[in-house]
């Protein structure tokens, strides 16, 4: 079974849980613990939901990982979660452009991802739109790197790295 | 009726001399102003000390004008009198000597200095000649002959002699006074505590004391030089020229004159006040300032402002610690020294004489003043041409206490006081907001630590928190397959628990998270109290809906408060929740209710509850200690405090009883808000 959403994150309890709780569900979904070992499972699975933590180790945090997923395919719907975004964070990330949806981690997280895998599987059963993907491609061309990096800046300066 | 005449016993002199001056320091000074009387340029104090003690001497040469037989019985031989008291000029015409002297205030008058060899040594000799032409006089005194109180002071015979001059000759003419068998030895150390700034040699002593005979700060001491002479290599370091104390430090100048005003009241005040370079980069002020001041009403003991002394100038030295470095040195002693024509009039300035009540006013004033006493110095000029009124006891102990002493006393006093006063002003208050900043500063980097910690505990929990989350729903789905019914109710319901604590850490560690700043001064606002209650009611919504109990909330003001709404909101929930596990705790369903009233300009929050009340033994500590009030650990009442204390807004109990109690938030006025903030 062709698995339509990707988790990345580096919590591995954190992945474990949500992985078996999809499977609880029925609905596959592939699971990564590392930026690198995330985009190579994009470029082959070309998931319709990416799901990306936002304290990635390193310097390349979710929100650039999830710019290069953009990249790959403008019409990947993108998640960023995170357990430490500030309410100013949630705002710049809002006013970015570049992501779909910010969930914070909580409780209820594992619903709202759940909902989000639920119509990523009905888009990856139908017939590709490629007028969405048209659009996704403009919406996506029209992010500003630099304000990108700006926000990222700010993220990272808020959130620590 | 009968005429009496004072027959004086010898021993009137033996006391006088032995007894009258109490610091054999000050009797050697007696001397040295003698020849500054005297017109001598130089006076050089021999000490031949390198022998046996019984060998020691002291030997006090200067080429002043000197005196013949007939000048020297004149004067020497009748104690108390003085021709410097009498005719003023000088005695010896127009020689270099005479010259000097003719220009000079003299700075004794009574006659009696020259007793203080009595203090010295048992035997004197003196030698004098006015010029070198003349043979020496040598007059020797044996003050033991002078123990007999049954012989008249003019019975006791004293040999005198023209011939042969001192055996070490310094000067052509002038005066020679040599003391034999020295009453102490002058090579040691002086007993008891060492006094701060003051060396413990007599030597050491001797030559500060002399140091400080000259007024420093004026050309007074270029025709007058003071040498001392010692022969024993190893105290080698005492002798030499004496030079007149000069201040490397001297970050404050405060130079004054004070004369009395042509009216009679008060007094007139110029003051130059001048500032290192250091003290104008620290303070902003500027390098000199030149002020004209009248004194006048009443001072500090009511008595009306007079000076019946003559005119005063003085300057204050000091370096503040605030801008000195530690451990800088002034390169002279401590104390504002009081001159009289140039010449030091002992003791005002020494370290045990505060005439200027720096030290007293310090100690009344539990230890704090601006000028620190031991960093302070200077000196006071007189004349006595100007200030007849202040006259110098016969002991050297000062000057006689009279209304003219008063006034100069007085007038200095406040002198210190204003100085004192401008210090704090231009140096110490700054000062004191340096700390503050610093302190400041401190704390918002604590702030910054505190809010990072947070985030990074928030993060750490929030991950695990979603997992457990997602553990739940697969438990669910588990459970929910269950054929057993009982068993499936009971996971489910469990499930339900642990997902409302769940929800309950996400709440708290939302709160948590908003804090992006706790500058609490910067984040006071304008805020509407009715909302900031309804939404810490709101939090409580779920645990009063959990126990049965509910929460009123009364109809109140509607207008807003000047507060930080976080703070409040968290000091709100806190009680509402107390309140709720007070009412179930006393096993009571009836409502909590929240209001929000006014009560003398301030808006203050009441939730009242339907508890037990608050044990007696409780009330006290209720906010000090971790004292719970609903069985858990109770640190809520204790945080809710602080919490409130940081925007000025006050927490307490108002009320308690078996039916309930009641507490209540009161909120600072807007007015004091804006004030604060």
């Amino acid at each position: 079974v062709v698995a339509s959403t990707l988790l990345i994150d580096d919590d591995r309890g954190f992945v474990e849980s949500i992985a078996a709780a999809f499977s609880a569900e029925g609905i596959p979904i592939d699971v990564r613990t590392s930026w690198d070992s995330g985009v190579e499972a994009f470029r082959i699975g070309m998931h319709e939901l990416v799901i990306a933590d936002y304290n990635l180790p390193g310097s390349r945090h979710g929100l650039k990982l999830l710019g290069e997923v953009s990249q790959m395919w403008a019409s990947a719907r993108l998640v960023l979660i995170s357990g430490a975004v500030t309410p100013t964070a949630e705002d710049l990330l809002g006013t970015s452009g570049l992501i779909d949806r910010f969930v914070p981690k909580s409780a209820d997280l594992i619903t709202t991802l759940i909902e989000e895998a639920i119509q990523a599987a009905a888009r990856a059963a139908g017939p590709t739109s490629w007028q969405d993907a048209a659009r996704s491609h403009g919406e996506r061309r029209a992010v500003d790197e630099a304000a990108l990096d700006a926000v990222d800046s700010a993220l990272s300066s808020q959130l620590g790295s | 009726m009968n005429t009496l005449f004072f027959d004086p016993s010898a021993r009137l002199q033996r006391y006088l001399g032995r007894e009258l001056i109490g610091d054999p320091n000050l009797a050697i000074v007696e001397f040295v102003k003698n020849a500054y009387d005297a017109g001598a340029s130089e006076v050089v104090i021999d000490f031949f000390v390198a022998g046996p003690p019984d060998s020691h001497e002291v030997v006090i040469s200067d080429n002043g004008t000197g005196m013949g037989p007939d000048s020297f019985e004149r004067n020497w031989m009748r104690p108390g009198f003085s021709y410097k008291a009498r005719v003023g000029g000088s005695q010896a015409g127009d020689t270099p000597a005479g010259v000097r002297q003719a220009t000079r205030v003299p700075s004794g008058e009574k006659g009696l200095g020259r007793l203080a060899a009595g203090r010295l040594g048992e035997g004197l000799h003196v030698y004098t000649r006015e010029t070198a032409a003349e043979p020496w006089l040598h007059v020797t005194f044996d003050w033991h002959a002078f123990e007999n109180m049954d012989r008249a002071l003019r019975e006791i015979p004293i040999s005198s002699a023209l011939g042969d001059g001192p055996p070490h000759e310094r000067f052509p003419s002038g005066t020679v006074i040599r003391i034999t068998d020295m009453a102490f030895n002058w090579t040691q150390l002086i007993r008891g505590r060492k006094l701060p700034g003051r060396s413990d040699s007599r030597l050491g002593r001797l030559r500060e004391d002399l140091s400080l005979l000259l007024e420093p700060f004026t050309p007074a001491g270029a025709d007058f030089h003071i040498v001392l002479g010692v022969d024993r290599p190893e105290l080698s370091q005492f002798a030499g020229p004496v030079k007149p104390n000069e201040l490397d430090v001297r970050d404050y100048v405060w130079e004054f004159t004070i004369s009395p005003r042509s009216s009679g009241q008060g007094v007139a005040v110029v003051r130059r006040i001048r500032r290192s370079a250091r003290v104008v980069a620290k303070t902003g002020h500027p390098a000199e300032t030149v002020e004209r001041k009248r004194r006048g009403g009443e001072d500090q003991t009511g008595r009306p402002t007079l000076l019946r002394s003559g005119p005063i100038h003085g300057v204050f030295y000091y370096s503040p610690p605030q801008i000195a470095s530690r451990g800088e040195e002034f390169g002279r002693s401590r104390g504002v020294f009081l001159y009289r024509d140039r010449i030091r009039v002992e003791p005002y300035g020494s370290p045990d004489d505060d005439w200027l009540g720096v030290q007293a006013r310090k100690a009344s004033r539990q230890g704090w003043s601006a000028i620190q006493p031991n960093l302070l110095t200077g000196y006071v000029e007189i004349s006595r041409a100007q200030n007849p009124g202040l006259v110098d006891m016969s002991n050297r102990n000062g000057l006689v206490e009279n209304e003219a002493f008063e006034d100069l006393i007085e007038q200095l006093r406040a002198e210190v006081r204003e100085f004192d006063r401008r210090l704090l002003d231009e140096v110490v208050r700054p000062n004191w907001t340096e700390p503050t900043v610093r302190a400041r500063l401190a704390a918002k980097r604590a702030q910054s630590f505190g809010i990072a910690l947070t985030r990074a505990v928030t993060h750490s929990v929030r991950g695990p928190v979603a997992a457990i989350g997602a553990d739940l729903h697969v438990i669910e789905r588990i459970a929910e397959a269950l054929a057993d019914q009982v068993a499936k109710s009971s996971i489910l319901d469990a499930t339900g628990r642990v997902k409302r604590h769940l929800r309950e850490i996400d709440n708290s560690m939302a709160r948590l998270m908003a804090f992006e700043s706790l500058d609490l001064a910067q984040a006071i606002q304008d805020v509407d109290a009715r909302k900031v209650v309804a939404s810490a009611v709101e939090r409580t919504t779920a645990f009063a809906d959990s126990v049965g109990i509910s929460v009123e909330v009364a109809p109140g003001l509607d207008e807003p408060v000047i507060t930080e709404p976080r703070a409040l909101e968290e000091a709100v929930a806190e009680l509402v929740m107390n309140a709720i596990e007070a009412t179930r705790a006393a096993s009571r369903l009836d409502a909590v209710e929240v209001s929000l009233i006014r009560e003398n300009g301030s808006v203050v929050v009441v939730v009242e509850d339907r508890g037990a009340g608050v044990g007696i033994d409780e009330v006290d500590k209720l906010f000090e200690t971790s004292t719970s009030t609903r069985g858990r650990p109770g640190f809520g009442l204790m945080n809710t405090r602080e919490l409130l204390a940081l925007v000025n807004a006050e927490v307490e109990l108002r009320s308690t009883s078996d039916a309930g109690s009641s507490f209540a938030i009161t909120l600072p006025s807007a007015g004091e808000t804006r004030k604060e903030a």
